[in-house]
């Protein structure tokens, strides 16, 4: 719940550096709000007991200036969670000025994933604009000794309605933070039709100054005395540093030191690897004394051998063992006792690399009682807090300053090159700047996992599935933090695998352990786009080998419409699964792609659909297939992410997951053999570019339901509708991600 | 010392003539606009203007800048206003960011080389410009909507690029 107080100005100077007086308002938001996901490490108890500040603050000079506690990696939040206030507030969109929170604990969890930030603040942020309005409305009132219901407050002024005499926000500013607080019963908030800045598609804070170029990310990073380090770190898991030899590294104009890293701690967690630091006065004189460097490593034997491709393959062909349990209903057995029919497959995807566009860079300074670091974090906290327990400091004494974030799509929530800065950087006295190659970031990442599945359904004599007996073998996001059990945890099974969208009376899920080799994290959708996969293809296999249209194969696989559905609801069961919406977002890519539509003979439709992160998504694609090469032609998408707060980013959003799971369902593929990553760059991890994209359908739903995510929802999809289009179009069936392992990409 | 010419602006450059140009960019004169993606010309991040012709800084050594003209995206326009940038903005481009000045500059190559491209020109042209965000559709559109207007000079001293 949110509690709403007064910022007095000496704590506002503290907070954001700025002096004016003025009116300042915080909302305090207890964790409680926050999902389990994040909090996964923390007890209730303390949970709330960490508060949550944000802000607003309106000026003498008529300015507002908004926190933004929130990492920005081009989903919008600098601007989101800004109009509401705005518009509660009824402020002037072009006298806003947006501020960029450091970590701090005041904000609570920053932690900018699992596509949440809407979804837990904006009634918060409400809060605040309405009050701060009808604190401003007060102010007036008293001025002009006149009755408060006559003071109109509209465009950044409160006029009062009579006699037409007004007085601006910043004019009021002043008064206003002398009133106390309002009672939260006198608050009165906007009707939907009313709304000025919610639900509008309102241009990006950063615009004007993307396109200038005069943005500054994590990789832009200056600081007077600042030094330049690349690092060369040990290709396989758990390995240290044996020997080195940068005598030759030395010789190299620019280059100041070599310096050790300690590391190949196991778990890996957010720790440094080990390796070498090439220290220069420039980052190109660091990277070339790093193609000098000569490094011998002590690898750990556990992972040496790791050949990806060979697991996976075992994996498919081996026959389930060790499985445990973890998810039923029904009779399984029973089910198929009396089957009609049987259908059964297995599929499987690689490991992927996140490749953001700007890869990973942080500089640090750090003094004998100090830290100040400045790096494209998506977790400030979880770097705060690593940093504070490196150097023994009382998180008081560790700053971390957010830049933009060049994409982040989960890699910049692991801090690991902001701990390399920090350990550099005390370990030469100088401050220092940590820039990743583009070989570093595709070799040394925090992988999305592999996954095997294994499906066997039971049919009945109309086709329906009436038993579901399935498997998957994927390594564990939790073989980063605890020793590897090889099981994966609920929440990564909750992703789709023992939790779907489908009516299926009897139901069993079977998890098979695996021991991750390299380190594991999560990147956008984390397993819900491995098992999306799966599912929507055996969906696919099914509908085709009975002759039945697999888009309305799904369709008839769907539970009956909830009997409460259209009716007001409380906020849990606004996320409790609604079949009806689901339904509606099939019939929304139904309509715009004219399925079933009639294709050339060497064309084809596919169709895939997944709920996550409380979202509802339905893709229809269309490919071609000439000579064995593949092209996307188009890609319908639509998504009921509940009340939408701007439709421009959430069409964005789209696109851009569109985009994302191509580019993975087409090339992405990250093996490992002698347990280093082979791939190193675009030419060898591809991604997909202009020349190869589809146009682009997108189909917002309007809902009355709560918001849900739409950073990832869009993404789990994709890869299902493709490899289905491949088989409308004549192709083969592909089980084994990537495509290109298959088909020519064209 | 050796003098580069960016922007219409002489530096003075006291470095290896084979330190390349993105990082005597970055790095010697902090301007941060042109990005670093792979170092291998293989994602466009670091697109520049080498007299009037796109390319990529990461692998242009400084010594081809000796005597060249050099527009990098702080140089575009003298107010952010060249219609791409214009345009950027209207169709609502960029989500993070970090990869469009590449992608600015190598449209307004583009433009300045070919004013009215066609679809497949543009797709040709912008090909070597990777954008993870997957703004695709929007640069496609924006650079659609600017192509045949007239692209003045920028404002900067630069002759013969843009």
């Amino acid at each position: 719940m949110a509690t709403l107080s007064k910022l007095n100005r000496r704590d506002f100077l503290k907070m954001t550096g700025l002096g004016s007086a003025g009116l300042a308002l915080q909302t305090t938001v207890s964790q409680s709000a926050y999902g389990a996901f994040a909090l996964s490490t923390q007890k209730a108890a303390a949970r709330q007991a960490v508060a949550l500040n944000i802000f607003v603050h309106i000026a003498a000079n008529n300015r507002v200036t908004i926190m933004a506690h929130r990492s920005e990696m081009g989903q919008g939040i600098r601007t989101s969670l800004p109009q509401i206030v705005a518009d509660e507030l009824d402020a002037d969109w072009d006298k806003i000025d947006i501020l960029q929170a450091q970590a701090d604990e005041k904000y609570g969890d920053q932690n900018t994933d699992g596509s949440n930030s809407v979804r837990n603040f904006f009634q918060p942020m409400r809060v605040m604009g309405a009050s701060a309005k009808l604190m401003l409305r007060q102010a007036a009132a008293a001025t002009w000794q006149v009755p408060l219901e006559s003071c109109i407050a509209k465009d950044h002024r409160v006029t009062h309605s009579p006699s037409g005499k007004s007085l601006s926000y910043g004019e009021l500013a002043q008064a206003a933070a002398k009133l106390p607080l309002p009672d939260a019963k006198l608050l009165s908030f906007k009707n939907p039709q009313e709304f000025k800045y919610i639900g509008k598609p309102m241009a990006m804070a950063d615009f004007a100054d993307i396109v200038r170029g005069t943005t500054s990310f994590g990789i832009d990073t200056k600081i007077p005395d600042m030094v330049y380090a690349s690092i060369e770190r040990s290709p396989i898991l758990g390995g240290k540093v044996k020997s080195f030899d940068a005598s030759k590294a030395l010789l190299i104009p620019g280059v100041i030191q070599a310096v050790k890293l300690d590391g190949g701690i196991e778990p890996a967690g957010f720790n440094p690897l080990a390796g070498v630091a090439i220290i220069a006065t420039n980052t190109w004189a660091a990277m070339e004394g790093r193609k000098a460097l000569s490094v011998t490593w002590a690898n750990n034997p556990a992972h040496a051998k790791f050949d990806s491709r060979a697991a996976i393959s075992k994996l498919i062909s081996a026959p389930v063992t060790e499985a445990k349990t973890v998810a039923t209903r029904g009779d399984i057995a029973q089910a198929f006792a009396s089957a009609a029919q049987t259908y059964e497959a297995t599929y499987s995807l690689p490991h992927l690399e996140h490749a953001t566009m700007e890869p990973p860079a942080a500089t640090a300074k750090v003094t004998a009682t100090s830290c100040e670091v400045w790096a494209c974090v998506q977790d400030p906290m979880t770097a705060r807090k690593l940093i504070a327990d490196m150097l023994g400091f009382k998180l008081e004494q560790v700053t971390v300053n957010i830049t933009l974030l060049g994409g982040g799509f989960g890699r910049k929530s692991k801090p690991d090159f902001v701990a390399e800065a920090v350990v550099l950087a005390k370990a030469i006295g100088k401050p220092v700047k940590v820039t990743w190659t583009r070989e570093d970031t595709t070799r040394h990442g925090y992988y999305h996992a592999f996954s095997v599945q294994h499906y066997n359904a039971a049919l009945d004599a109309k086709h329906q599935i009436i038993g579901l007996d399935s498997s998957v073998a994927s390594p564990s996001i939790i073989s980063l933090f605890k020793p590897d059990t090889g099981y994966m945890q609920d929440w990564e099974l909750g992703q789709g695998f023992t939790s779907h969208v489908y009516k299926i009376p009897h139901f069993r899920a079977r998890n098979i352990p695996v021991i991750a080799h390299t380190r594991i994290g999560w990147v956008r959708s984390v397993y819900n786009s491995n098992h999306a996969f799966a599912l929507n293809s055996f969906m696919d296999e099914i509908a085709r080998s009975n002759k039945i249209d697999p888009l309305q194969y799904h369709l008839d696989s769907l539970p009956a419409d909830e009997p409460n559905d259209g009716k007001p609801t409380t906020e849990k069961s606004d996320f409790a699964y609604s079949p009806l919406r689901l339904k509606n977002a099939i019939k929304a890519v139904q309509k715009t792609s004219g399925w079933p539509a009639t294709v050339k003979a060497s064309e084809g439709w596919g169709f895939a659909t997944h709920r996550s992160f409380e979202s509802y998504v339905a893709v229809a694609s269309k490919v071609s297939l000439a000579n064995n090469e593949l092209r996307v032609l188009e890609v319908h998408i639509s998504i009921d992410c509940g009340q939408i707060l701007n439709p421009d980013r959430v069409h964005a959003q789209m696109e851009g997951s569109v985009i994302f799971g191509l580019s993975a369902a087409l090339m992405g593929e990250i093996s490992f053999k002698e347990g280093a990553a082979e791939q190193s760059s675009f030419h060898d991890y591809p991604m997909l570019r202009i020349s190869q994209s589809p146009k682009i359908v997108v189909t917002l739903i309007s809902s009355d339901k709560k918001h849900s995510g739409a950073g990832e929802p869009g993404m789990p999809p994709v890869g299902a509708s493709i490899t289905n289009a491949i088989v409308a179009a004549g192709g083969p069936r592909i089980r084994d991600l990537p495509i290109k392992n298959h088909l020519k990409i064209g | 010392m050796n003098k580069v010419k960016i922007n219409g602006v002489e530096h003075p450059i006291d470095a290896d003539p084979n330190m390349p140009l993105l990082w005597v960019l970055r790095d010697l004169l902090n301007m941060t606009g042109t990005k670093f993606g792979c170092g291998k010309g293989l994602c466009g991040a670091c697109t520049i203007h080498l007299n009037g012709l796109p390319v990529r800084s990461c692998l242009m050594p400084l010594a081809a800048a000796f005597g060249a003209e050099i527009t990098t995206i702080e140089g575009l326009s003298a107010n952010g206003d060249h219609p791409l940038q214009q345009a950027w903005i209207a169709h609502k481009v960029p989500q993070c960011g970090y990869c469009q000045s590449g992608q600015l500059m190598s449209a307004a190559a583009l433009l300045k080389n070919n004013p009215t491209p066609s679809d497949a020109e543009i797709k040709d042209a912008m090909s070597g410009n990777i954008c993870r965000c997957g703004t695709y559709p929007r640069i496609e559109a924006a650079i659609k909507s600017v192509a045949g207007v007239q692209i003045h000079q920028p404002a900067t001293k630069s002759k013969g690029a843009i």
